[in-house]
């Protein structure tokens, strides 16, 4: 018997570069991803509208999340300019897809895959106009730039009225329209549950593409420029080049999710692209955990579920005061408990989400053994 | 004339209380190399715990009590949710400190309450005409209180063994740790300072008007000043502080001649410019020079 | 093997139980959506324990940045509903304004998600906060037959159906501000000075419509939140431009401050201010309160906490001694609406969504103890037979509770009589 038969026999040994590259390096991993997208395409006919509805914002969020992943986890840039791409994302598609007659600026392209590849385009094409700003600095530098990119962004987009309704006002998302049925109205299923199927597809896609985009050449070179620049530049991986190209692909996802966000509301006004939204991205991946796709959209969903989940916790607290005008009250604790829980997460699990199911799952790989 | 001059006197008032946060924020980053977004929770508690003190004790023992409380507060903050993290990625403290700004923010929100109120500060808006230009008390008291301020931190880091100790950690930390320094007393320190500051800055931020509970948002203007200033220098802070000060205020001022669509090149805009010049004004410096006026350009070894 | 199959094993028993977990909470049977927020079973906490409960929910601003608006009125929606059950509730039932009140943190998604966690557990939806926020609700609350009661007095929901709009707009009290200047004040300039959207282009679009009407000059001034260093323009604006009378539609932050520094720097005109723009609180800085009492005037068309109406009157006899607000007032003003409401239903049998819907578009007043403009509570016309056009003002008098007395009974100004509305004032360029 062969060296190569006898390692072959062997389970969940990897004989090659190529085999640990794969999409599915693993068959548990492969096993388990299916029976998670089938529990997920389950879910609509078990869980209540409320519920979904937050899950497929999870969903579009992840979308966005894993935009940021890129150039954030994979490349090494801090971004807090994220909710800007997202907000050019909304914008484009609204506008791609929006009724030429009218108040707000509109194409009347109502055709779903044209109007969500023109908010992905439209947010790219601003990447690559920022980009080369970006690719001079590096870390905190990096960081609050962007930052200036969202209240510049805010600033734009109040003031443009015509393509955004202005501060307060808003104005209409795109309407996804499948084989003539409007997703946004209730048929023989809910809203609810037709978006979260739609949402649900459509992150499998961009997951899996995104996936695909790290393992090649392109996201290895991104691990070379985020772990040292410069030797990615003497061992002929041009640092800007990639940058540019994170910055841009990270900029598509970004107003993918934009195209999306506000499509179960059917309508969005000026001020959601503000530093908050950067934030609530940056603590998706975080908490998630970087360069993980997976991280970033159990990051994701945790993000989208952390009102409700605060305001569950705080329906134990009965001593806490329901008035509005006595403190604390359970609406402060609410808020308080939203930004506690992820200090809290950070605290206790750096890594993030990512990092505590690597742990849960070395624990059981070696039990009973501790190490 | 005198309009310009006007400007330029607000420019310095508002500046001095960028200067006052932006000082805060890169004691922090000096000490730990983090940027602390918890800055403004401490400007909004400092202001809103002088003036639910001022009515009792007076403005000037209110400001007294309030700069050393929430100094306090921010040590304590640091000791329980930052200095676990040491050592962890700068992201995800910078994160971690934002979790703590939502919180401290509600918390001061809170004890704000429904009715405006005010820190009870002696100038008002009173100001002096001088050849038609208005000169402010409570600007004029901004620039004083910052110079003083700033004199002090000089002799701080120039003379006392703590401030000696916290410029050598923040040269190299290691070598500073060997030759006996505490790096757990400079970390203490600088949060409390940095919370200090911001509290002063609140404060200023906050006379001749009615707090509200968006007065936080001063706090981020530091971002561009510091910025601008370059992350590590403090007397970069103070002079990129007042640029973005009386750049915002020649904005917010002439906003209306130029961007009314008569003047050639210029769009025509209704909205005021004034919030967005700092980020502007970055954007164009950091085209010319990417580490900002006076930071320090990295050094690359491969 | 055994690895992989053991791990196949644990993930299969993972995905039952995950299965079982979510269908243990899973997809309940929705019941009769029509009746839904209606119970045979008493309310929690009743006053009436034989009584059913009608549930209204509530959305709005707890510790975001309109919270000092939010929290006070639904304290007063709260208390005027506790007096309702206290003297035996409506038709049998108690009226719940407790259990389903959340916090939107002003933020459009969570205001959609909230909406849609109480959404089958609520007869109407009786404060909605933020103008965007409630539209991104509004189709949803329509298709399930939920009136809405919006916290706002923008010109755009006269032409909503399904929502309960109380009050004189903005858009027709600031004609109203422009007509008095003219007539009374004499003015032959106006300046505007206003936030942009929603609320400030409302009032500053009625403005301009009553100075173009009257031919006097118009001075835009567009600002955004923030103290006097944020208004340098404002006020270097005013200083030059030197209108006769300010209309102002921001909040009282702004209005401290711009009338504090224009005053001191010489400008003797008025300042006339849209609900919003004031708060008692003003007159506590002693540097602001004799320029604010020559020259401010708050124009309003809810009557100010210490009015003298009967409705207003019952109300501060019910509270007894708190914090006197202005909002708490139009929370408790709003309710009587809601009221009205729901009687009528009561009465014709009708006690369901749909009947509530269908109540309402016949709705052709309310008595409201005069605490309402006169006509109001009218839905059953169109928008122009709907709309409310008068307007009350106010001067500032420390003496008072809030700080404000009426000093102009409620009027209609010429411009805002024969005005026809066509669309949302707010959208007009």
């Amino acid at each position: 018997m062969s060296t190569r038969t006898i390692l072959q026999s062997r389970p969940e040994l990897y004989t090659g570069y190529g085999r640990e590259m794969g999409l599915f390096n693993t068959r548990a991993k492969w096993i388990g991803v299916l029976a998670l997208v089938a529990v997920a395409a389950a879910l609509p006919m078990l869980v209540a509208d409320d519920l979904l509805r937050i899950l497929g914002t999870g969903m579009v969020l992840a979308i966005g999340a894993i935009g940021l992943n890129l150039v954030t986890g994979y490349a090494g840039q801090i971004s807090l300019g994220h909710a800007f791409f997202v907000g050019v994302g909304a914008y484009a598609s609204s506008a791609v897809a929006g009724d030429p007659e009218g108040r707000t600026l509109g194409f009347g392209v109502t055709f779903m895959p044209a109007w969500i590849l023109a908010g992905g385009l439209a947010a790219a094409l601003c990447g690559v106009i920022v980009a080369p700003l970006a690719t001079r600095l590096r870390g905190l530098y990096l960081a609050i730039v962007t930052l200036g990119l969202v209240f510049i962004g805010t600033y734009i987009f109040n003031a443009w009225s015509d393509l955004t309704g202005g501060p307060g006002v808003g104005r209409e998302a795109a309407r996804p329209i499948l084989l003539g049925d409007d997703l946004t109205r209730d048929s023989s299923y809910t809203s609810e549950q037709k978006l979260y199927w739609l949402f649900l597809v459509l992150l499998l896609v961009f997951a899996l593409l995104a996936r695909n985009l790290v393992r090649s050449q392109v996201g290895r070179a991104f691990a070379a420029v985020r772990d040292r620049d410069v030797a990615a530049g003497v061992m002929g991986v041009n640092p800007s080049r990639y940058k540019l190209i994170a910055f841009t692909v990270s900029s598509f996802y970004a107003g993918v999710c934009g195209s999306l966000l506000y499509v179960a509301n059917r309508h969005f006004g000026a001020e959601q692209f503000g530093l908050l939204l950067s934030i609530q991205f940056v603590a998706m991946v975080l908490i998630g955990g970087a360069a993980t796709i997976s991280g970033s959209i159990m990051g994701a969903m945790l993000i989208a579920a952390l009102p409700r989940i605060s305001s569950e916790l705080t329906n134990y607290a009965t001593f806490i005061s329901t008035s509005p005008v006595e403190h604390p009250n359970v609406f402060e604790t609410e808020a308080v408990m939203y930004g506690a829980l992820i200090v809290a997460f950070l605290l206790f699990e750096p890594r993030g989400l990512f990092g505590l199911w690597h742990r849960i799952r070395t624990y059981w790989k070696s039990f009973p053994f501790s190490y | 004339m005198s309009e310009f001059l006007t400007a330029v006197v607000v420019g310095l008032g508002s500046g001095s209380i960028y200067a006052l946060v932006a000082l805060g924020f890169v004691i922090i980053y000096k000490s730990m190399g983090v940027i602390s977004f918890a800055q403004p929770a401490f400007l909004l508690s400092g202001a809103v715990l002088v003036s639910l003190l001022s009515p009792s004790i007076g403005f000037w023992g209110a400001l007294a009590v309030g700069v050393v409380g929430i100094a306090v507060l921010a040590l304590g903050v640091e000791r329980v949710a930052i200095r676990p993290m040491v050592g962890k990625a700068v992201f995800v403290i910078a994160i971690i400190t934002i979790g703590i700004d939502i919180v401290v923010r509600t918390v001061a929100g809170a004890f704000l309450g429904v009715n405006p109120r005010y820190v009870g500060d002696p100038w008002g808006l009173g100001s002096w005409t001088v050849g038609g230009v208005v000169i402010q008390h409570r600007h004029v008291a901004a620039l004083a209180t910052a110079a003083v301020v700033m004199l002090a931190l000089f002799l701080f880091f120039r003379f006392t063994p703590i401030g000696l100790a916290m410029r050598a950690a923040s040269l190299d930390q290691e070598a500073a740790m060997a030759q006996g320094v505490n790096v757990g007393t400079v970390f203490a320190v600088s949060w409390a300072l940095a919370g200090g500051l911001a509290a002063l800055a609140g404060v200023f931020a906050a006379t001749g008007e009615p707090i509200s509970n968006t007065l936080w948002i001063v706090a981020l203007v530091a971002l561009p000043v510091i910025i601008l200033g370059g992350l590590d220098s403090l007397g970069g802070a103070v002079l990129g502080g007042f640029i973005i000060g009386i750049a915002q205020a020649l904005v917010s001022t002439y906003h209306r001649d130029l961007f009314s669509g008569d003047v050639a090149f210029l769009p025509e805009l209704t909205n005021n410019l004034g919030p967005v010049t700092p980020f502007i004004v970055m954007f164009l410096v950091l085209m010319v020079r990417p580490y900002g006026l006076f930071g320090t350009k990295e050094v690359e070894r491969v | 093997m055994k690895t992989p199959l053991r791990r196949l094993g644990t993930l299969a028993a993972f995905a039952a139980a995950t299965s079982l977990v979510l269908t243990g909470c899973g997809r309940e049977d929705e019941g009769d959506k029509n009746v839904a927020g209606i119970t045979s079973e008493p309310c929690p906490d009743a006053v009436n324990e034989d009584n059913g409960c009608i549930y209204l929910g509530i959305i709005t601003d707890m510790t975001g940045p309109f919270s000092p608006i939010g929290g006070p009125m639904v304290q007063g929606a709260q208390a005027f509903w506790k007096m309702v059950n206290e003297a035996g509730g409506i038709g049998g039932y108690d009226v719940d304004v407790t259990k389903y009140v959340k916090d939107n943190t002003y933020n459009e998604t969570t205001h959609a998600q909230l909406y849609q966690e109480m959404e089958g557990d609520i007869l109407m939806l009786a404060h909605s906060m933020g103008t965007a926020h409630t539209n991104a609700i509004l189709e949803d609350a329509r298709d399930s037959d939920i009136v809405v009661l919006p916290a706002s007095l923008g010109s755009n929901w006269l032409f909503e159906d399904g929502v309960m709009h109380i009050g004189t707009s903005y858009c027709a009290e600031g004609m109203n501000m422009v007509d008095y200047a003219v007539d009374t004040l004499g003015a032959e300039s106006v300046g505007v000075v206003h936030w942009p959207g929603d609320y400030g282009d409302d009032s500053a679009n009625g403005a301009k419509i009553a100075a173009e009407a009257r031919g006097i000059d118009v001075f835009d001034y567009t600002t955004g939140q923030g103290g006097a260093d944020a208004q340098t323009g404002v006020i270097s604006g005013i200083l030059q431009d030197k209108p006769d009378v300010v209309v102002i539609a921001t909040s009282a932050v702004e209005v401290g401050t711009i009338i504090g520094m224009t005053a001191a720097q010489g400008y003797q005109g008025k300042f006339i201010g849209a609900i919003p723009s004031w708060s008692g609180a003003l007159l506590g800085n002693a540097d602001l309160a004799p320029a604010l009492q020559a020259m401010y005037l708050h124009a309003s068309s809810i009557p100010a906490w210490s009015a003298d109406t009967p409705g207003h009157q019952e109300m501060r006899d019910y509270v007894g001694d708190i914090e006197p607000n202005d909002w708490f007032a139009v929370g408790w003003a709003g309710s009587h609406a809601i009221k009205a409401l729901l009687e009528q239903a009561i009465a014709d049998d009708k006690l369901n969504r749909a009947g509530v819907v269908e109540t309402l578009n016949a709705m052709e007043g309310v008595d409201s103890k005069g605490m309402l403009p006169d006509g109001d509570g009218h839905y059953a016309g169109d928008a122009n037979e709907n709309a409310i056009r008068s307007t009350l003002l106010n001067v500032p008098d420390a003496s008072a509770a809030t700080g404000l007395t009426q000093s102009v009974e409620p009027f209609v100004g010429p411009t805002a009589q024969d005005y026809e509305f066509t669309e949302a004032c707010y959208l007009m360029k």
